[in-house]
């Protein structure tokens, strides 16, 4: 009996445990999913409340109103309508074709789930009809509708299709994310086109990066001092395939995104891929903008994010931005010698200060680069689809970076201000 | 209630909700904590608690000395090993040799394990035929396993009907045992009278 | 006999524990009522507490009960009342009357145990009893959600798994505790096989763990916990590629949302409840419970989430381990390895069937169709559950009158003047 005791303790310690890896998986599992399921477009304590609450605004960095609702509690985006179809995937629409867009995956505050109980109480009060958060995001319209008209003309002009992001590589912010084909969220009729118009290419679309894998590759050259000497075929000769692999996931390739504000899909780096047939490698425009943006920042890859502000309807701040670390994917030294590697691909006709490449891969155009300098830290990668040769790409790139030198006060600065 | 009146309600009072459920969880487990505190003392007050006997050696060991006795519980196994309810070092005891349980007054069934063998009064028993016969040690009874000998005397209360005017130690024995064998000497036979096993 | 100071504190927390569970209900029930202006809820309020109140106080006289254990009793099934009432007043109604019933049955049982003594004559009793109870369904059954393991008798519907639940458990004990091996192993081989033609999966894997376990405690030899496990471990894998619904419920485990429409629609419904929720969940009454499939029984967890957060749920949880924690101290306070053997069985059988649930409606483990003791709606998982809390009640009554039997002896032994 002694030991009989001995063991019915042991089993009972046996059940304490599986319940405690009940509540270590459910805690974990909710802090890193539980937005996302609540965001869930058929969630329907979402859609009721839709009928009680004004949905918030959605402004963007400078404090355009990129959504509101107007008196009739129809939902109002932008009066023109080049800027409502740039920003559509990000922002979403009413009726949620877009997935995960901002409209949907931040209703919990749109929507007025996130009020306090004071606020609450002050709202029955007042007797008036509740509103929800207005959202303040990073990105900036006219930078949008400025690569999203450059992306455009990339693209060949009967079925335009393809993704361009800028971030920060600094503070990760995402300043502009546009996709190709695009709709009008107002009229949402060509929607049944081809070419799947509410996909969001940026974070939703894998593509074979082809030239863009740069970053990676340079990387994996200098790791062992060996210099970067010739065109990107000659390099992806002198690289073995682990190593290459290897760097490959400490660029995020094989992570699985939990990004807060963001829905990425993630990338793929197949096991056994030799560097002379990349084919199989998967990626999104956005994560490949990250990847450029580590080098930039000195190996230290930032979480891209997308809300700048919260504020509850009696101006409550809800939420601030803070610059989020993702992972430091190589030493400063490193990625000094992956920015020179990089400055001498980077194709003629650039400003002064943008290190980048361009290329096709496959049927696509791609270009992949940032700018340098401190006070202007953008990083761009724009893809053109089924545009195979290197221009195409390259000079979407030269015609924002143009733009973006014309507005001498860049969209990137002055955070605190605003 | 109006509905958006009770929303505002219902949502102050989650707190109290949560609270509440903390405060039974906390109770619970205080009332946990205090149950086992009271068993504690009162199994420390009653050291013999669950023991219906014991088992005094005639034959042992220079671990486990003739006259000294060890208390038996009501189930359990028998052998060498530390983690047996009945612990007898002696050379000629497997790690887990006997498995035995009181079953009614003044029987304790035995079991040996397997192709185990132990003698109950003279009597062998193996696991095969104490499946087919049951054997028990009856109050008095002398069990052999290996080199050891030892003699079951069960508690007051536990040893069930007894033939009485043979007891020659303290009245205080007497009461605590209830009527015990005579001494065995070194010579003769070891299995006392033949009118004490009942 | 002196009586203990520390037995009058152990009393003074049973009576605080019993008042803060009552004003729980109240609070809850007035809280429902209020929201639906009708008399039904403000008598609840005040018959709940009241019930809650008899039974830890009334029952105790009626039959040697375990106080904590009626009291954790009575709070998962008032708990369970609360939601059925929030969700479905009707069956709120029912649930009462089955823990009525339930209670007697609990007192059956600790009758049962009580007067088997060794249980050697009931068992063999039992053998017959539970194969015919087994095989009932697979002779006039009805087929409810894919498995075969309910039958129709005048009109009421009861699943004979669950009384064979409690003996088996009763057989498994006494032989084990005999170590009469090939008497319980063909028998617990038999049961097995009826459940798994019953295509009762869910419910055979439990039966087999406990069994496993049970054995364990008996006989001590990690090996064949070991290999017990891996047995189980392939036969889950057999079962895996033989039944073509036990592939879909573990694609649906892996990726719920990818089937949102058919298959994973329940466990999606329950993980946008369990968001929604939150910590401290949207409010007692509101939300959208009913829109989980088998809100009442299987998910009726995820309705708790919802309604009372994750900090309630985890203390809910905490229930249950302290069920668990009293069980394996009646275990290992028993004189008899039956008892021991029974108890602990019981309470394995309670705490592996919560971790089994609640694990499936956190997305842990794949759903497999057991409910959650006391709390769930529904007859024969209510009294199969009151009856084992019975069994665990039994043998803590005798090991009370036990310790009494012995206080008494000893007290005899010191006035003889020992």
């Amino acid at each position: 009996m002694k030991r009989q005791r001995i063991r019915y303790k042991l089993l009972a310690l046996l059940v304490f445990a599986l319940f405690g890896g009940l509540v270590v998986y459910g805690g974990y599992t909710y802090l890193t999913n539980g937005s996302r399921w609540f965001a869930y477009s058929k969630n329907s304590r979402v859609s009721s409340q839709k009928q009680s609450v004004i949905a918030g605004d959605i402004l963007d960095r400078d404090g355009t109103v990129l959504a509101t609702t107007d008196a009739d509690g129809a939902r109002v985006y932008q009066a023109d309508e080049a800027a409502r179809r740039a920003m559509v995937h990000l922002l979403g629409d009413t009726a949620n074709h877009v997935a995960n867009a901002v409209e949907s995956f931040q209703s919990s505050y749109l929507y007025g789930f996130r009020a306090t109980l004071w606020e609450r109480i002050a709202d029955l009060r007042s007797g008036e009809a509740r509103r929800g958060d207005t959202v303040q995001l990073n990105v900036s319209a006219p930078l949008t509708t400025a690569l999203s008209e450059a992306l455009r003309q990339a693209c060949d002009p009967e079925d335009p299709r393809g993704a361009a992001v800028v971030m920060n590589w600094q503070t990760g912010e995402i300043l502009a994310a546009v996709s190709l084909p695009s709709f009008d969220p107002n009229d949402p009729q060509d929607l049944r086109g081809a070419g799947a118009p509410a996909l969001n290419r940026a974070v939703q679309g894998v593509y074979s990066p082809g030239p863009a894998l740069a970053p990676v590759i340079l990387a994996a050259l200098s790791e062992n001092g060996e210099s970067a000497g010739g065109t990107l075929g000659d390099m992806l000769g002198r690289v073995s395939a682990e190593r290459l692999r290897a760097w490959a996931e400490r660029f995020g390739f094989g992570d699985n995104f939990l990004f807060r504000d963001l829905v990425v899909l993630n990338s793929t780096y197949p096991a056994g891929t030799a560097p002379q047939e990349l084919s199989g490698v998967r990626a999104t425009p956005v994560h490949l903008c990250m990847t450029a943006a580590a080098v930039a920042n000195g190996g230290l890859m930032m979480e891209p994010r997308l809300l700048l502000r919260v504020t509850g309807p009696g101006g409550a701040q809800r939420l601030s931005f803070t610059a989020a670390e993702y992972r430091w994917v190589m030493t400063p030294e490193e990625a000094a010698r992956v920015c020179e590697g990089l400055r001498a691909l980077t194709p003629a006709g650039l400003p002064d200060g943008v290190i980048g490449i361009a290329g096709p891969s496959g049927a696509d155009s791609w270009f992949l680069g940032c700018m340098t300098a401190d006070d202007m830290p953008l990083a761009l990668c724009l893809v053109a689809e089924q545009e195979g040769d290197r221009d195409t790409a390259l000079s979407a790139a030269r015609q924002i970076f143009a733009w973006m030198a014309e507005r001498e006060a860049a969209p990137a600065m002055d955070i605190a201000g605003k | 209630m109006a509905p958006d009146v009770y929303q505002v309600v219902a949502y102050a009072m989650r707190y109290w909700f949560a609270l509440l459920g903390a405060l039974i969880v906390w109770r619970t487990f205080r009332w946990l904590r205090k149950d086992r505190q009271a068993k504690h003392r009162r199994l420390r007050s009653l050291p013999d608690a669950g023991m219906i006997g014991e088992l005094a050696v005639l034959a042992g060991s220079d671990e486990l000395q003739s006259g000294m006795s060890v208390p038996v519980p009501r189930e359990g196994v028998l052998g060498s090993a530390r983690t047996c309810d009945i612990t007898v070092p002696v050379p000629g005891v497997a790690r887990e040799h006997i498995y035995f349980r009181y079953e009614s007054a003044g029987r304790l069934v035995i079991e040996p394990g397997f192709r185990q063998i132990c003698r109950i009064d003279g009597v062998p028993v193996t696991a095969r035929s104490a499946r087919k016969r049951p054997a028990a040690l009856a109050h008095g009874s002398v069990l052999e396993v290996g080199e050891a000998a030892l003699c079951m005397r069960f508690f007051v209360g536990f040893a069930g009907e007894l033939r009485p005017a043979l007891a020659e130690d303290t009245p205080a024995a007497a009461l605590r045992y209830g009527a015990v064998p005579a001494r065995p000497d070194e010579a003769g036979s070891a299995y006392g009278n033949e009118e004490v096993r009942g | 006999m002196r009586r203990n100071r520390k037995e009058d504190k152990a009393r003074r927390a049973g009576k605080g524990l019993v008042w803060a569970v009552m004003l729980f209900f109240f609070s809850a029930f007035l809280l429902l009522g209020l929201r639906d202006m009708a008399y039904q809820g403000f008598l609840l309020a005040v018959t709940v507490p009241a019930m809650i109140w008899l039974g830890s106080n009334v029952l105790p006289l009626l039959f040697p009960s375990d106080r904590l254990l009626l009291s954790l009793t009575n709070f998962l099934c008032a708990l369970g009342v609360l939601v059925l009432y929030d969700t479905s007043p009707s069956d709120a109604y029912s649930q009462m009357a089955f823990y009525g019933i339930g209670i007697a049955a609990m007192g059956v049982c600790i009758w049962v145990v009580r007067l088997s003594g060794s249980g050697r004559r009931l068992s063999r009793m039992l053998i017959p009893l539970s194969l015919l109870l087994l095989s009932l369904p697979l002779l006039m059954g009805t087929e409810i959600n894919g498995a075969r393991n309910w039958i129709r008798v005048a009109g009421v519907s009861f699943q004979p798994s669950e009384a064979v639940k409690i003996l088996m458990l009763i057989v498994l004990a006494a032989f084990m505790s005999r170590r009469r091996f090939w008497i319980w192993f063909p028998f617990a081989v038999v049961c097995l096989g009826l459940l798994m033609l019953q295509k009762d999966l869910g419910t055979a894997l439990l039966y087999y763990g406990v069994a496993l376990l049970m054995y364990f405690a008996s006989c001590g030899s990690f090996a064949v916990l070991g290999a017990g496990l891996a047995g189980g471990a392939g036969a889950a894998f057999l079962g895996y590629r033989m039944f073509a619904h036990v592939r879909r419920r573990v694609a649906v485990w892996r990726n719920p949302w990818a089937d949102y429409e058919n298959a994973g629609y329940q466990i999606a419904q329950g993980l946008m409840a369990i968001a929604s929720g939150g910590l401290l969940g949207v409010g007692l009454g509101l939300g959208d419970p009913t829109r989980i499939p088998e809100y009442r029984n299987d998910f009726i967890f995820a309705v708790i989430c919802e309604q009372f957060g994750l900090i309630f749920a985890v203390c809910v949880l905490a229930m249950y381990v302290a069920l668990v924690w009293r069980g394996a101290t009646v275990a290992m306070a028993a004189r008899r390895s039956f008892h021991g053997l029974l108890a602990m069985g019981a309470t394995l059988m309670l705490g592996l069937q919560t971790f089994v649930i609640i694990g499936g409606v956190i997305k842990l483990i794949p759903l497999t169709g057991v409910t959650l003791p006391f709390v769930s709606y529904g007859g024969s998982s209510l009294l199969s559950s009151m009856c084992l809390i019975g069994l665990i009640q039994g043998v803590s009554s005798l090991n009370e009158d036990d310790l009494r039997e012995d206080a008494r002896l000893a007290y005899l032994g010191e006035g003889a003047g020992l």
